[in-house]
Order: structure tokens, then C-alpha cells, then sequence
């Protein structure tokens, strides 16, 4: 027997402690994992008298570093969504509402991503990697597509050494498309081809340090700077409306809604709209790109809150 | 082997989907010993740690049944 891709899976934990394998809890279907293990080779700058070649090498820093795409959906996506946003506040009962907010990334907020990788020989081999923290993501929606979440992972180790969790999915699990997906800009919905949400983090990695226990593998990574979460709004040139907002310096209310059933997935805040006017460049009609910055002197949560609304009463 | 599924919503493993919240579903002991450790964390220099709300467990075992005297108990059967 043989194992190809389509034998991958990929689970996820909340790691407590921190950087502690922790076997997966729930795994979530997925269009490709890159994540991978980098380990570092410090080679000797010695001389040994009349030899050309330096023979001598020591093993050197490691890291995980990569990203996993899965479809946007509103199941199952809480874990990934609270550990990339920091803290999370749920009500309700069925559906429940889980609203995320800019919160400490503490030690508190990192995974074992485990990701089942299949040889030719029949097994699917466990890469745990463990002390992932989300560096940033990018969620996007484009016209006749399902809506994508890619997240970007830095990690502290692969470990090698655990057994493959059985997966374990969400029976009610099933991605957003474009269909879905509405957005409103300063109250007014404002139809569009595409979007891309991105988020980064601005957490500080690489913190080798010389130490007593597992000196190979970086330390948890810390805040270390602003968080930023910019969109792109792709659409035809409807009007002179955004642009004249963008001229004007005006900010506005941004929501971008995915509604399926009773589950819903709300990016939602207040931006700033950079410039980029149309061009007519060709016979066609006219298309508009509006840069958007998400930002708030009210509050951190006033820039940026995901809310969803789902059957899942736990993140 | 048996065992039994505590999460709060639906899901889907290895030779059975739409497992509910409380159902008892019997699978490969390969499989059930890894559903039963879902949770768990391996730290390098000590014992596992549980997890506090197992998501699967194994189904609690049903009390044998007591033997009903009567009064034919004891007789020799002829």
C-alpha cells in the first residue's frame, strides 16, 4: 500500500505548557501545509595546516517556520482565530457567539500543529510541531471561489517522535464561498470581485539564547511591535465615493460578512482608505483597488473584531 | 475497543461520521488509544498531563447482574 497527499492530515492543540507536544484535538481539513522544520549548521572557521577543505561542523539553531491553508469556515476555525487574535469573550447557547479581539500573545496562545505526511511506503508519518505561534494571515474571498484562510506559523521544534493522533473533524464543517460574503463600507454595502484581509503580528522570533535545557530551539516568541491589518478591495469603478473618502482622509466602518445558515464569520472595524485612483489603461471598464488600514484611536478592538456565530459552543 | 465521545458538537473519525456528543462508537484499538489521548501533553522531562475535559473516554462498564435467587435454588435437579 502506498500514501499520497490525499492521506495528510493536519491537527491542531492548544499547547499547555507551552511548547509541550500536545496531541491534537481536532484536526481541520486543509489545502496545503509548508510547514518545516530549519535547523541551522554552524561550520568551523578553523585552519589545520595544509588542509583545503574544512571538514569540521556543529549543529546549529532550529525553528518551524511555514503556512497551512485551509477553506474559511465557520466551524472549527476558532482555535486558529483566538490564538492568532489573543483573547476571545463567548455567549450564547447553540448558536454561540465567540467575538476575538486583540489580546496578549502570550504563552498562553501557542500550538502542536501536527501534520500527518504520508511516504510511499503506506505510512503517514507525525511532524508535531510544537510551539507555533500565528505570525499573521491572510483571509481572502474572491468571486467564484471558496473564501481561504492562510496562516503563516513560526514554531520552536519538530518533534518526531509521537505517534499520529486519528484525525478528528468537524462533522458540520463546510468552507464559505463567495456567495456568502457581503461587505459594507461606511454603512453602505459596496460590492466587490475580490478581497484580501492581512494580519501580522509583529511578534519577535529567532530568541536563541545560550541555555541550560534545549538550547537548539528559539524561545517562546515575544510582542514586539505594532499589529498591523490592512485589506484590498478589488471592484469596478462604481463611483467617485471612495475615492473622495480616501482624498478626504475619512474613515469609515468596515464589515465584511460571511453568512451561511445560522453560522456567520464577521470581520469587522474601522479603516483608513489610502489612495489609489483608476486608471483607464484600455477600451474595458474601469477598475478600482481600495488600500484599506485598519485602525482606531477608541480602542485596539475598535480597529479589528472577528465575531462568529456558530454551533460550537468552544472556539 | 469502545469509547465514548464527551466533545460538544459533532464529528467525524476514522470509520465513523457524525459522531454525537455522548455517542459510544467502537473502533480499531490503534484508533481509540490515540482519540483517547487527544489532549494530552508530552513534556520532554516528565509525565503526561491529561487534559482536563477529555474529549473521548472509555465507556464506563455495565454493572454485571446480580443472580436471582429463587426458590428452586440449591435443589438438585433431578
Amino acid at each position: 500500500m502506498t500514501a499520497a497527499g490525499f492521506d495528510s492530515q493536519v491537527g491542531y492543540a492548544l499547547e499547555s505548557p507551552s511548547g509541550t507536544y500536545t496531541a491534537p484535538t481536532r484536526a481541520l481539513e486543509h489545502v496545503s501545509s509548508s510547514l518545516k522544520l530549519e535547523m541551522d549548521r554552524i561550520t568551523s572557521k578553523g585552519i589545520k595546516a595544509g588542509r583545503r577543505h574544512q571538514g569540521r561542523w556543529f549543529p546549529g539553531g532550529q525553528r518551524v517556520k511555514g503556512n497551512v491553508v485551509h477553506e474559511l469556515s465557520p466551524i472549527n476555525t476558532g482555535l486558529l482565530l483566538r490564538t492568532m487574535m489573543g483573547a476571545v469573550s463567548s455567549s450564547g447557547s447553540g448558536p454561540y457567539t465567540h467575538v476575538y479581539t486583540p489580546g496578549a500573545l502570550t504563552q498562553t496562545n501557542t500550538l502542536t500543529v501536527q501534520v500527518g505526511t504520508p511516504s510511499v511506503n503506506g505510512t503517514v508519518n507525525p511532524f508535531s510541531f510544537t510551539g507555533c505561534h500565528i505570525m499573521g494571515a491572510t483571509i481572502s474571498s474572491k468571486a467564484g471561489e471558496v473564501a481561504m484562510i492562510d496562516t503563516e506559523f513560526y514554531g520552536q521544534h519538530l518533534d518526531v517522535g509521537q505517534s499520529l493522533t486519528a484525525a478528528s473533524y468537524s462533522s458540520t464543517w463546510a468552507p464559505f464561498t463567495f456567495l456568502h460574503g457581503v461587505l459594507s463600507i461606511a454603512g453602505s454595502e459596496y460590492e466587490f470581485d475580490d478581497v484580501t484581509l492581512t494580519y501580522k503580528n509583529a511578534l519577535r522570533t529567532d530568541r536563541h539564547v545560550h541555555r541550560s535545557t534545549t538550547p537548539a530551539r528559539p524561545l517562546t516568541s515575544l510582542e514586539s511591535g505594532f499589529r498591523e491589518w490592512t485589506a484590498t478591495v478589488n471592484s469596478d469603478f462604481h463611483s467617485m465615493t471612495a475615492l473622495n473618502r480616501a482624498i478626504a482622509g475619512t474613515e469609515a466602518a468596515f464589515s465584511l460578512v460571511f453568512t451561511s445558515g445560522a453560522n456567520t464569520l464577521t470581520f469587522a472595524g474601522n479603516v483608513r482608505s489610502d489612495v489609489d485612483s483608476p486608471t483607464p489603461d484600455g477600451p474595458e471598464t474601469l477598475k478600482q483597488s481600495l488600500p484599506l488600514v485598519f485602525l482606531s484611536t477608541t480602542s485596539d478592538a475598535a480597529a479589528m473584531t472577528i465575531t462568529q456565530a456558530t454551533t460550537e459552543a468552544t472556539p | 475497543m469502545k469509547i465514548q465521545y464527551n466533545g460538544a458538537s459533532a464529528v467525524d473519525v476514522p470509520g465513523h461520521d457524525d459522531v454525537q456528543p455522548g455517542a459510544v462508537i467502537d473502533v480499531a484499538d490503534e484508533v481509540g488509544a490515540s482519540l483517547l489521548a487527544a489532549g494530552t501533553a508530552y513534556p520532554d522531562d516528565g509525565a503526561p498531563i491529561a487534559p482536563s475535559a477529555p474529549l473521548w473516554r472509555v465507556p464506563a462498564a455495565k454493572k454485571a447482574a446480580t443472580p436471582t435467587e429463587t426458590a428452586e435454588a440449591g435443589k438438585d435437579t433431578p
